[in-house]
């Protein structure tokens, strides 16, 4: 029997690695291609600020991206260390993306990194610029092969279980590669990169700019960040809906979850901007409810149905039953009872094996689960609510608030007014946290609303794990909090040294603090 | 096809960020020369 | 194109064409960072060295990422059962790599003698202990490693992280280390300038009679005081992969192979004697033909580990049908096929671009180079 508690650390030490990991790819993901912009104007225009833009936001990318790596080598070692029976049991799909991410992009964005820093002098304008491309395109389709696992995660197509070695197989890479989830996935998360890219910027800038300091430099970054970053913002809003779309799709609890739905309504269902979802009484109490509105962002249509929660769990239960049906075939497969009519019972009720596996949780003897134990296990489809359903809230507020202040940084860029208007410095300041308090509750959407599944309907998380003890995981997530608490420190430390310093940091002469006149750099 | 729009959809915001310093640059080039 | 049993085939030598590339070149700058404090007296001295890997290491360091990628995507059993098996030495192993990304980039951001000092004792041990234990684990695999598979193919590992520290193993884990070393110190020998070039060179002369000394322990070792496995049951090469479907047996030592097959005592040969022609080529000043050599080296040394293992990949040493081996513990054949033909496209515009890169880069890095652009560099 597995504990409970090893599930629950495990759990804990992937939600805080994963997270933490998140903090920095985005801004990798975003400003890499600000630098690759930055620079292609220096060497269309020849201008030597643009040199020094791309210099300087390139050492805070740095920094930056240091930790990115360093925690990126977690994610990689963890399937393995952590979630032993997933890796058996899945690796020979999920394994591949990320197999190809090393070779086709990890390998690409990191080779030309070292370029990007220490080429200046080695190589000729172009090909110096070519590697700052390099560097974005690799670290996005990083991202590309990432996202390819992680739809698949939520939405496993292109594969069947293979009983003769207990685990799902592969029959269709191109469908693995073109899932639907994992398209809109990619494409909203890299677009919210962008924009965390280019509030980092617009941020810094503004400090520069409230503190009168290389106003030329902090104007064109300015510029530069605001144009990057509204048509980005655009493009998360469009995905992120086209997003809920397609989780509507094949993610039905998920939608559930999000919005509260715990009873089918006649369609097109009520959208609930805010309220208090109660697990006890399935209930959202104080509900504020805009009719019709739900429906029509789910299904884009007015008679389309948004399943609810209670009918999900009933619908839960009779997959149960056929998971049990589809355990006690396997069992029979595996220990001897090969027969064709054995297959092909197997085959029909395959698809429904994972619900069996729910059933581990409370009986090793699945075949033999009670009634009592099928509800449970019913109910655990189900995940808890009210977390889902705040946390989606606060991404899409922190995600409109991003959209208002790129529509305003470009308006007031393109009236040449954005270095006197102090109150939207502050603003862009203040947004600072924004795009990072966005992407980890959009995560935290993602992933805690896939519960209770390791891979959607197919692994459950409670039998995922690695065989360890309730000692080694306090011990490794001990030692993963003192070690990540220990580099974020140093690391912020180390920006707010570099952004203190502003391009006076590269030692050119030209800027703030080495000039005698000490006003203005340029 | 997503992977499609992302590649369009990339080009263009950073063609836009080009196109906004640049465009910055010249009017301040044509002020200095006023 | 290929059947499933060549496939496997083809898979096993590319993990160790992966394998082999990781320790020629991240094996190159974790050399290099693990004798920073050895090498370099003076701060000056210690950015040298430091900035000789500084374009490289970040890339040097996906050889690495993308073994262990390789071995989720072909052997996902391997993965899962080594990966979780030996769980304190892999986080030992992450905990000291978090080290070196920071430890590059952080070092030289702030000008403090205790802060600099800091680093670069952190740069030396989070590249010495991977070492080490990449070298613990291989030693182990020889041994067998105490795992079984339950009904579901779920492995679990019945051992202790300190039972790996065993004497062989540990001969095992310096055999690595100074292998590193060496290369290390023949790469510095051929980029560094200053003071830095000699000690390289003296640590270059010294290093490769200590890996044969080590390798000759290992190996005879080995010979007589190890019993290896092989497989009592017919191997079908097409099979379903299911580790549990075989029958395997212990044997007096691990060099069936080598009875069988007697052109692989070359392996052997040249495992000995390249570090010593290494050392031989440092010593006479030709740094390029000792670095060639130590890759050779290093090359040799992990054909000749994987040859010796054959058809083995991870013994299990309390149940032996448990053993992991290419033929029963891959990937289906449409993985391995779809895998093969990206390696096959990828890995030589991955080479191609990474000699690109150290073309580009290629100078002696000298003291006053260092100085006179102290803010561009590490």
């Amino acid at each position: 029997m597995i504990s409970e508690s090893v599930v629950e650390l495990s759990r804990w030490q992937f939600a805080i690695t994963a997270m933490y990991h998140f903090l920095f790819v985005p801004l990798t993901l975003g400003l890499s291609f600000l630098l690759a912009i930055m620079e292609s104007v220096y060497v269309m225009t020849g201008k030597q600020i643009y040199r020094d833009m791309t210099k300087f936001w390139g050492k805070l990318f740095g920094i930056n991206f240091a930790l990115g790596v360093t925690t990126g080598l977690t994610m990689e070692f963890q399937f393995g260390t952590n979630w032993a029976y997933y890796s058996h049991y899945v690796g020979d799909v999920f394994g591949a993306p990320l197999a190809i991410e090393g070779l086709v992009a990890f390998f690409l964005e990191s080779t030309m990194i070292g370029l990007f820093f220490f080429g200046w002098d080695r190589l000729s304008k172009v090909q110096h610029l070519a590697v700052t491309w390099l560097v974005a395109l690799g670290s996005n389709f990083s991202a590309l092969w990432i996202l390819i696992a992680n739809g698949w995660m939520q939405n496993p197509v292109g594969a069947y279980f293979n009983f003769e070695t207990m685990r799902m197989e592969m029959d269709s890479f191109a469908e693995v590669l073109l899932n639907p989830v994992a398209q809109v996935k990619f494409v909203h998360t890299v677009s919210a990169g962008y924009v965390t890219g280019a509030i980092f910027v617009l941020a810094v800038s503004s400090y520069f700019m409230l503190r009168n300091r290389d106003i030329p430099f902090a104007r064109r970054s300015f510029a530069i960040a605001s144009a990057f970053g509204l048509a980005s913002a655009i493009s998360v809003i469009v995905l992120g809906d086209e997003s809920g779309y397609e989780v509507g799709e094949v993610q039905k609890v998920k939608l559930a979850a999000i919005e509260a739905e715990w009873d089918t309504h006649p369609a097109p269902a009520a959208f609930t901007v805010v309220g208090l979802p109660n697990e006890e009484t399935m209930t959202t109490d104080y509900a504020l409810k805009i009719p019709g509105a739900l429906g029509l962002i789910a299904t884009r249509s007015l008679d389309e149905e948004v399943t609810g929660i209670k009918d999900l769990v009933a619908h839960a239960e009779d997959r149960i039953r056929n998971g049990i049906v589809a355990y006690g075939l396997l069992e029979k497969l595996r220990n001897g009872e090969d027969t064709p009519e054995n297959r092909a019972a197997f085959s029909k009720v395959s698809v429904d094996l994972g619900y069996g596996l729910l059933l581990k949780r409370y009986t090793q003897a699945v075949v033999d689960a009670t009634e009592e134990q099928i509800k449970l296990a019913a109910r655990d489809t189900i995940p808890q609510v009210a977390p889902m359903f705040w946390t989606f809230r606060v991404m899409v507020g922190a995600g409109f608030t991003m959209l208002l202040l790129f529509v305003l940084a470009f308006y007031y860029t393109a009236k040449r007014k954005a270095y006197q208007t102090r109150w939207l410095q502050w603003f862009a300041l203040l947004s600072l946290p924004l795009p990072w308090i966005a992407s980890e509750m959009g995560w935290f959407v993602a992933e805690f609303g896939r519960q209770p599944w390791a891979i959607g309907e197919i692994l459950p998380t409670y039998v995922a794990t690695s065989h360890l003890t309730e000692t080694d995981l306090w011990m490794s997530l001990a030692g993963f909090i003192g070690l990540y608490t220990l580099f974020l420190v140093i690391e912020i430390y180390l920006m707010v040294k570099y952004i203190r310093k502003g391009p006076s940091a590269l030692q050119t002469g030209r800027y703030h603090f080495e000039q005698n006149t000490a006003t203005q750099g340029a | 096809m997503w992977y499609f729009a992302w590649i369009l959809g990339v080009l263009l915001a950073c063609s836009f960020g080009i196109i906004n310093a640049m465009w910055l640059d010249a009017e301040e080039e044509q002020r200095a020369d006023d | 194109m290929f059947d499933y049993e060549t496939l496997r085939l083809v898979w096993w030598l590319l993990v160790g064409v992966l394998l082999i590339g990781f320790a020629i070149a991240d094996g190159m700058d974790l050399g290099t960072a693990m004798m920073i404090p050895v090498l370099g007296k003076t701060d000056t001295e210690r950015r040298v060295i430091i900035n000789t890997i500084g374009p490289h290491w970040d890339g040097n360091q996906v050889w690495l990422i993308t073994a262990g990628g390789a071995i989720f995507a072909a052997w996902p059993l391997v993965y899962a059962t080594a990966f979780s098996g030996f769980y304190w030495a892999m986080l030992l192993v992450l905990f000291a790599l978090f080290f070196r990304p920071v430890g590059f980039e952080y070092r030289s951001k702030k000008d403090s003698v205790a802060w600099r000092r800091n680093w670069d004792y952190a740069l030396a041990v989070g590249s010495f202990v991977p070492s080490l234990v990449f070298g613990v684990a291989f030693g182990n695999l020889f041994l067998g490693v105490p795992f079984y598979f339950d009904e579901f193919t779920r492995p679990i590992y019945t051992g202790s992280f300190w039972a790996l520290l065993n004497p062989f193993a540990i001969v095992c884990g310096l055999a690595s280390v100074v292998m590193l070393a060496l290369q290390g110190a023949t790469w510095l020998q051929m980029r560094a300038g200053g003071e830095v070039q000699g000690r390289a060179q003296t640590m270059a002369t010294l290093l490769g009679p200590v890996l044969t000394v080590l390798l000759a322990v290992a190996g005879a070792w080995l010979y007589y005081g190890i019993p290896g496995y092989e497989i009592s049951s017919t191997v079908v090469g097409d099979a379903p992969s299911n580790p549990l479907s075989k029958t395997v047996t212990t044997t007096d030592n691990w060099f069936g192979n080598y009875t069988d097959y007697p052109i692989l005592w070359t392996l052997v040969a040249a495992s000995v004697a390249l570090p010593l022609l290494t050392s031989l080529m440092a010593k006479a000043g030709k740094s390029g033909f000792a670095f060639t050599l130590s890759s050779l080296a290093i090359a040799a040394i992990i054909l000749m580990t994987g040859f010796t293992l054959f058809p083995f990949v991870m013994p299990s040493s309390t149940d032996l049908a448990s053993a992991l081996t290419l033929w029963d513990a891959t990937s289906s054949e449409l993985t391995l096929e779809i895998m093969f033909w990206v390696a096959l496209f990828f890995v030589p515009i991955i080479l191609g671009y990474t000699l690109w890169g150290y073309y580009k880069m290629w100078r002696r890095i000298e003291p006053e180079f260092i100085e006179q652009n102290s803010v561009s560099n590490y």
